[in-house]
């Protein structure tokens, strides 16, 4: 009963080297993996950032002005208005955004490595 | 009652029906027998992730405490948003299935998988709690049956789905169990805000009154406004006279009751008003940081903290991206999974605004998590109500065994390994996942499942989450770094969510009152602190793999050379 249940490894065709970009099997290439990790990171840290802007200033901005919650638009008062209808949207905006930069990012490098 | 019961379970056996297949192979319990598209697996995850706490319980806080819950459902999308922009494709990289696996895979150290193997048991275990109590709620209010059957109806329900199939058998239990919890709380609302645009006085119009007999404990000294007589059964004080639980004919108007007084209201009674909710009801309610909790903006950043970087921490989540090809479907079904609960995370606020007009009397009994459970017949009396109740509680029933199912299932893959692996581990991890929970349930005192719901994110995100933002982003990460972070901040807050869960939830006493109630401010920052000093000072235990272990993270598949992990 010891065998190992992880499930690891390539799976289907997705998974399939289309071409290898460094030497030999066990050594990798660090210097193009810290590349494309750069832009990643970039568009982590930006995608974290704005999450943190919003979800750090809202609470501070309706503890330092309460009249804000005093503030009705469609019958409705801002903050329940803003964190129920506002604030979801701009979620999936950035999600959006960094689903699309990521690819991109990936793609590019992609084209890269096989001009090289 | 029964009959509506029965229906529920019905349907909700129906939609767990698709999924159950052959009896399965040791690795088709882990993993899904054949890839998901990103929609049908974003809908899983969501599925698992609007968990009893959503479904039922936010609605009862945003009752409760107004203006202040709102931020729970935002963190709770932001979490996703997080999780998808660090984790989700480098961890489906990896290769690692569970988050031990990839502890291990990346640092190369049994000690490391062992602990954080504990901290995902730890986790589980507060997570499933809520869920049964949900479960235990749900039940008694739709049936009047004793919570602990809902307890014992739920674990039946998971052992019977998990232990056969696995992973398999629930993608498609939780996808088809999202669509029908978005059904179960949309129709309804839609319902209500017909009916409520169409009788907006409907609360002065129609007094409150109790649908089952319920006793009310007074935990301060406080003068109660009946609107209509009522026979009470008094335990204690009132009006200045001792009772010791004979029924008392109560004329309508004042009564001063004392604190500790218990009072027996029969089915049918209009609910009296207490001095208490009058003061939280208008302007303070619906005003954020006026409740009257103590450090309310402390306590909303703390929230925040932990539900948006605890998300990556729960184990449940993290293995759905496994079904996933590839890194980039397994970011595109994050991406799907911020727009499936950002439309989810607009019902607290409605339901617990219906159920501050319909149901203020939960604010005296303290089960505001079946707010959601007794709006349908307080706005719509009648079959419309019956069928919507039905509606509901199907809901939350699919809410509860889709949770606690993806829950068990991905705590017993960690810690399968530690006790013997392969089948025979995996099935007396289930047990072991089940078992303390359920044990633990009688002692909880807090009422709201999604308060107890925090406390697991607050684990995760004190011990978890460290292990893996600096896992996948930091090539200096040492073991002994991972392993200290892990102590350093899943300690203090393991120990901080069983006083919250077995002590009395009571005001909180100042900052230390506030701290063992949203610990994460403070154990976050400590675990990511002693994770990265640690690691720092031990620069000789980098692990040799580390290059190989980067690049399988983050280049994509296509690219990546084939050889050893």
């Amino acid at each position: 009963m010891s065998e190992r249940v992880t499930v690891t490894g390539p799976r289907g065709r997705s998974a399939r080297p289309l071409r290898r970009t460094t030497g030999d099997r066990s050594r990798v290439d660090a210097a193009p993996v810290r590349a494309l990790m750069r832009v990643q990171a970039g568009h982590a840290a930006l995608t974290c950032a704005i999450v943190a802007l919003v979800a750090g200033g809202l609470p501070l901005l309706f503890a330092w002005e309460p009249a804000l919650s005093r503030v009705r638009l469609f019958g409705v008062r801002l903050p329940w208005l803003v964190l129920c209808a506002v604030v979801p949207v701009v979620w999936v905006a950035v999600a959006r955004r960094h689903v699309r930069l990521a690819e991109r990012a990936e793609r590019d490098f992609a084209a890269m490595t096989r001009h090289e | 009652m029964i009959t509506m019961l029965a229906m529920a379970l019905l349907i909700a056996s129906l939609a767990t029906v698709p999924a159950r297949g052959r009896p399965a192979q040791v690795c088709d319990l882990y993993t899904a027998a054949r890839e998901v598209s990103p929609w049908w697996n974003a809908s899983a995850i969501s599925g698992e992730y609007v968990s009893a706490a959503a479904f039922l319980g936010m609605a009862g806080l945003v009752l409760a405490y107004g203006a202040d819950m709102l931020w729970l459902p935002i963190g709770a999308a932001a979490g996703h948003v997080v999780l998808l922009a660090l984790v989700t494709a480098p961890l489906r990289r990896s290769g690692a299935y569970t988050l031990s696996d990839f502890a291990e895979w990346r640092l190369g150290s049994r000690r490391v998988r062992r602990a954080v193997s504990t901290c995902v048991l730890v986790i589980g275990w507060f997570y499933l709690l809520p869920q049964f109590q949900g479960a235990g709620v749900t039940l008694s209010v739709i049936s009047g049956l004793p919570v602990w059957m809902g307890w014992l109806v739920v674990m039946a329900a998971v052992v019977v789905l998990v232990l056969p199939g696995g992973v398999r058998s629930i993608t498609g239990v939780q996808a088809v169990q999202f669509w029908l919890k978005l059904t179960a709380v949309a129709v309804p609302a839609l319902v209500f805000l017909a009916v409520w645009r169409l009788q907006n006085d409907a609360d002065a119009a129609r007094p409150p009154y109790f649908h089952r007999e319920t006793t009310v404990t007074a935990d301060t000294g406080a003068g109660i406004h009946l609107a209509a007589p009522a026979v009470v059964a008094v335990t204690g004080v009132l009006d200045g006279r001792r009772h010791s639980g004979e029924r008392l004919h109560l004329a309508a108007g004042r009564h001063r009751v004392r604190a500790g007084t218990r009072l027996r209201f029969p089915a049918g009674a209009a609910v009296p008003h207490t001095s208490r909710i009058a003061l939280l009801r208008g302007d303070r309610w619906a005003t954020p940081f006026a409740g009257g909790r103590e450090h309310p903006l402390a306590a909303t950043y703390s929230v925040l903290l932990a539900t948006i970087l605890g998300t990556m921490g729960l184990p449940q989540i993290t293995v759905r991206f496994y079904t996933n090809a590839c890194g980039r479907t397994a970011r595109r079904t994050a991406g799907l999974v911020v727009l499936m609960l950002a439309v989810f995370s607009l019902f607290p606020a409605l339901f617990g605004t219906l159920g501050r007009l319909y149901t203020p009397e939960l604010l005296m009994t303290g089960d505001t998590d079946a707010t959601l459970l007794l709006l349908p017949h307080r706005i719509v009396p009648g079959v419309t109500g019956d069928l919507l109740t039905a509606l509901v509680a199907t809901g939350a029933f699919a809410a509860f065994t889709s949770t606690s199912c993806g829950v068990v299932v991905a705590v017993s893959g960690s810690i399968a390994q530690g006790l013997g692996g392969g089948t025979r581990g995996f099935r007396t991890a289930v047990l072991v996942a089940v078992a303390v929970p359920l044990l633990l349930a009688p002692w909880a005192c807090t009422p709201q499942s999604a308060a107890l719901v925090t406390v697991a994110f607050v684990v995760a995100a004190s011990s978890l989450c460290p292990v893996l933002v600096l896992g996948v982003w930091w090539r200096r990460l040492t073991p002994p770094g991972a392993m200290t972070g892990v102590v350093a901040g899943g300690l203090p807050a393991t120990a901080a969510g069983l006083a919250r869960v077995l002590g009395d939830p009571g005001p909180g006493s100042g900052w230390l009152g506030t701290l063992v109630e949203q610990p994460a401010i403070l154990t976050v920052p400590l675990a990511f602190a002693a994770t990265i000093a640690v690691s720092l000072l031990t620069p000789g235990r980098v692990p040799e793999r580390t290059d190989r272990a980067m690049a399988r993270m983050h280049l994509p598949e296509e690219l990546l050379p084939e050889g050893p992990r």
